[in-house]
């Protein structure tokens, strides 16, 4: 159903708990282990089965030393920022000629929000404060363990006249051993946030109740499987209706099952294949697995840290239409003050603008509150 | 349609593995040479070609990032099968120079699948038994060092922007590329193979029909054309021929244009025709000039009612040639030459939204039209009429001062021809009282 829609790569269907599986023993000791740049000689002697004697040489001959051609150390910086005269390696001279096409501004902006596109999702690596820190052994990570890429894409605008576009809003790492409602439970959505209704008549008791709190089911659909959310009692179960209207429309044959009872290791799921996570009744994002690998010991050990936020999108936020440097936090319809319809304001230009000294409304508008996405999530 | 592997090279940015792989099969090239897999062998050649700064001119972390990302891809292909057992240690020990002089904190890690390690476990045993401890040692060292991330896929799958296995082909950037065109894929050998044996089986059943003793078919059967194959492979190598020649002449062009204006242009094109190895701004160069040349050889027919101010080409405008035309224009009537002649001033080209057009469009543009510009009359250098550069505007200031020039609109300037000049002079001399004027 979903194959071909979008021009990408996509995996065949891999089944997490066999990839964990298919490693041996020494290769989850090696991702166990913690990285040495200059390991003692008796664990090379050990895992080589040599004497010392010989390991020492070893240890001498392959040195990287050899490999340098002064002496000094790089300096990292005045590598990267400039090419020296006498380096004869083709990459470099592309790269050399790269740098003078970049001097161009128009050409320059192109590439650099390619490389932001491809680069985004890594960049936000742990660092080694997160993986040394001292975690309580019952929040310490389980090896074998795996380690899964997720992107959630802001949900997608089905507009009559406008063409859906697709953007990564959050990527997380998860682990294996995590269950999908722990995704679930981290994917924020403004959407979840919304307060129902016209607040325009008391706008200083504001009803906290979130969408999130009223409508709690929701699901994923993974390689031709609903994941239903069940945990709360008045939970409904979406995926009943589409299965139906799948099966009259001969779509294949698709499965449900519970949100709360399945980990990622229990998933089948293709890399690189759209799937879909459905809240609020129609809010669509769109979730790509991208990758799969073993933990290793650079990532971080505390179970609590997972989903890990890798990637979060940039945006502007929406800031009020009058002082224009506050964010907005009313969305204002058929309001006579506005300069447009709907209009956003922050509180404090809201207040004076529509309600009189005593607080009573002036003329006929409706107000809702408003949560941006760049501010609260 | 366009053909499979076709991308647009406006579509080609920036690929951050431009070279690599070339700089890895000379290294291992090298190192098969020497015969041997030890590591001061491999020390040797890597610090002759300074492999340890491969991360030179990379901007910012990003940057290093995504490039040694792709560097590991290239390297670890080296260190699996079907390559020899020689090429596979040079891989090791290249993987292992690479991962230790990345110049990015934390380290970009090799991603090893369950397949490629299985072999590399393979690789390893067989290194061992035939006691060649320096590739164990590095493949110890590498592994303590945490070096590998064990995935299920050779890359990330994200949606890809640009189909990443059509970035493996453009290692190659497009600069280096032969243009292809989709009437030589459409009629591929093969194509014509089947067309062949389809049209013979044609033939020989319309002669079946005519008759049991017949040879030839029956004239009511003559619906199609007896030699059409002969036909096509004809109108195709006139096609390539033509291709050929236009090139070629192109090249001609701009050799005779280079050698006129600009010596260091000529060494260029030499340099290109001898060593097609490597030498991008020289590539740049003469495409250019190609581009510019041909543009500038064609010129449009004004319409009737602007006859009288027809386009003529301009001529040479090399600094000493000038010169000579600002003397004459000094002495010559502004007003009478308006009347002559207008010619138009090449500003760059604009398309429908007022952007220039770049290369590559221009290009495309020219493409178009090609049969246009192939009418051209093809240029020499005795003739004398090598398309100008841009114009010199200097040489329009005494005319802006003469009345009728007013009327003319921004872009029209006028300019002057030889032959002009020669009417001119010719002129001059009937009616020398004339001459002082504007002076």
């Amino acid at each position: 159903m979903e194959a071909g829609v979008l021009h990408q790569t996509v995996s065949d269907v891999i089944s997490i708990r066999e990839f964990l599986q298919s490693w041996d023993a020494s290769v989850i000791h090696d991702s166990r282990r913690e990285a040495k740049d200059s390991a003692d000689i008796e664990t090379f002697a050990e895992l080589m089965e040599l004497d010392k004697e010989t390991v020492k040489e070893l240890d001498q001959v392959c040195s990287l030393d050899h490999l340098k051609n002064t002496q000094e150390p790089v300096d990292r910086w005045r590598i990267l920022g400039e090419i020296p005269e006498d380096l004869n390696l083709m990459c470099v001279r592309f790269q050399k000629r790269e740098m003078e096409k970049r001097k161009d501004p128009a050409y320059n902006m192109i590439v650099q929000k390619k490389i932001r596109q491809k680069m985004s999702t890594r960049m936000n690596m742990p660092t080694l404060n997160q993986t040394r820190r001292k975690i309580p052994p019952q929040f310490q990570v389980t090896y074998p363990e795996v380690i899964l890429t997720v992107h959630i894409h802001k949900p997608m605008l089905t507009m009559k006249d406008k063409r859906p576009t697709l953007t990564n809003e959050h990527s997380f790492l998860v682990l294996g051993h995590e269950k999908l409602t722990e995704l679930r439970d981290y994917i924020r959505c403004t959407n979840d946030l919304a307060i129902p209704g016209d607040q325009s008549d008391f706008p200083d008791c504001v009803m906290h109740n979130y969408a999130k709190d009223i409508f709690k089911s929701g699901f994923f659909y993974i390689e031709g499987t609903f994941y239903n959310d069940t945990r709360e009692s008045d939970c409904r179960d979406y995926s009943q209706n589409i299965i139906k209207w799948a099966k009259e429309k001969n779509l294949g044959q698709m499965e449900s099952h519970l949100m709360e009872e399945c980990t990622f290791l229990d998933l089948k799921i293709r890399l690189g294949q759209p799937y879909v996570y459905v809240h609020q009744g129609d809010c669509e994002h769109i979730i790509i697995f991208s990758d799969i690998r073993l933990l290793s010991s650079e990532d971080p050990q505390d179970t609590r840290e997972y989903p890990f936020l890798t990637f979060r999108i940039r945006s502007r936020r929406n800031v009020c239409k009058v002082c224009m440097t506050r964010t907005a936090k009313w969305v204002v319809y058929d309001s006579e003050y506005a300069p447009e319809n709907p209009c956003f304001f922050c509180d404090q230009c809201f207040r004076p603008l529509h309600y009189d000294i005593n607080g009573i409304k002036k003329g006929e508008f409706k107000a809702y509150k408003y949560f941006d996405n760049q501010a609260i999530v | 349609m366009p053909p499979k592997n076709y991308i647009p090279a406006k579509m080609v940015v920036y690929q951050p593995s431009a070279g690599v792989k070339k700089d890895f099969e000379t290294l291992l090239e090298r190192f098969t040479e020497t015969g041997t897999v030890r590591y001061e062998k491999f020390a040797e050649i890597w610090r002759s070609m300074k492999m340890n700064l491969y991360c030179a001119g990379r901007q910012n972390d990003r940057e290093v990032r995504e490039f040694i990302e792709e560097c590991f891809h290239i390297a670890s292909q080296f260190w699996l099968p079907p390559s020899s057992f020689q090429v596979r240690a040079g891989a090791l020990y290249l993987l292992y120079g690479l991962f230790n002089f990345q110049l990015c904190m934390p380290r970009v890690k090799i991603r090893v699948t369950h397949k490629m390690w299985s072999d590399v476990i393979e690789f390893q045993a067989q290194a061992r038994e035939e006691q060649h401890y320096d590739l164990d040692f590095i493949f110890h060292k590498l592994r303590l060092q945490n070096a590998f991330y064990f995935v299920s896929e050779h890359r990330e799958l994200y949606l890809a922007t640009t189909n990443f296995h059509q970035t493996q082909d453009l290692l190659v950037p497009d600069n280096f590329r032969d243009e292809t065109t989709i009437l030589e894929e459409v009629f591929s050998q093969d194509f014509m193979e089947q067309l062949s044996a389809i049209h013979e089986q044609y033939y020989k059943m319309k002669v079946a029909l005519a008759g049991p003793d017949a040879t030839t078919p029956d004239r009511s059967l003559d619906v199609m054309e007896n030699k059409l194959i002969d036909n096509i492979t004809k109108t195709m190598n006139a096609f390539k021929e033509r291709r050929q020649g236009r090139s070629s002449r192109k090249r001609k062009q701009t050799e005779g244009e280079s050698s006129e204006e600009d010596q260091e242009d000529d060494s260029s094109d030499n340099d290109e025709d001898s060593d097609p190895t490597f030498t991008p701004g020289n590539i740049i160069n003469t495409k250019r000039s190609t581009i510019k040349a041909s543009a500038y050889t064609g010129l449009a027919k004004a319409s009737r009612s602007r006859r009288h101010r027809q386009v003529v080409m301009e001529e040479d405008s090399s600094p000493s040639k000038m010169e000579k035309k600002r003397e004459i224009l000094k002495e010559s009537d502004a007003d009478e030459l308006c009347q002559e002649s207008v010619v138009v001033e090449y500003s760059p080209k604009k398309n429908a939204k007022g952007k220039p057009v770049s290369e590559e469009e221009e290009e495309v543009e020219k493409e178009k039209d090609h049969t246009f510009s192939l009418d051209m009359p093809c240029l020499t250098r005795d003739d004398n009429s090598i398309p100008g550069s841009s114009a010199d505007k200097t040489s329009s200031k005494p005319l802006s001062k003469g009345k009728k020039s007013k009327r003319m609109t921004g872009k029209v300037l006028p300019k002057m021809l030889p032959n002009l000049e020669y009417k001119k002079k010719e002129k001059e001399k009937k009616r020398p009282g004339q001459k002082k004027r504007k002076a």
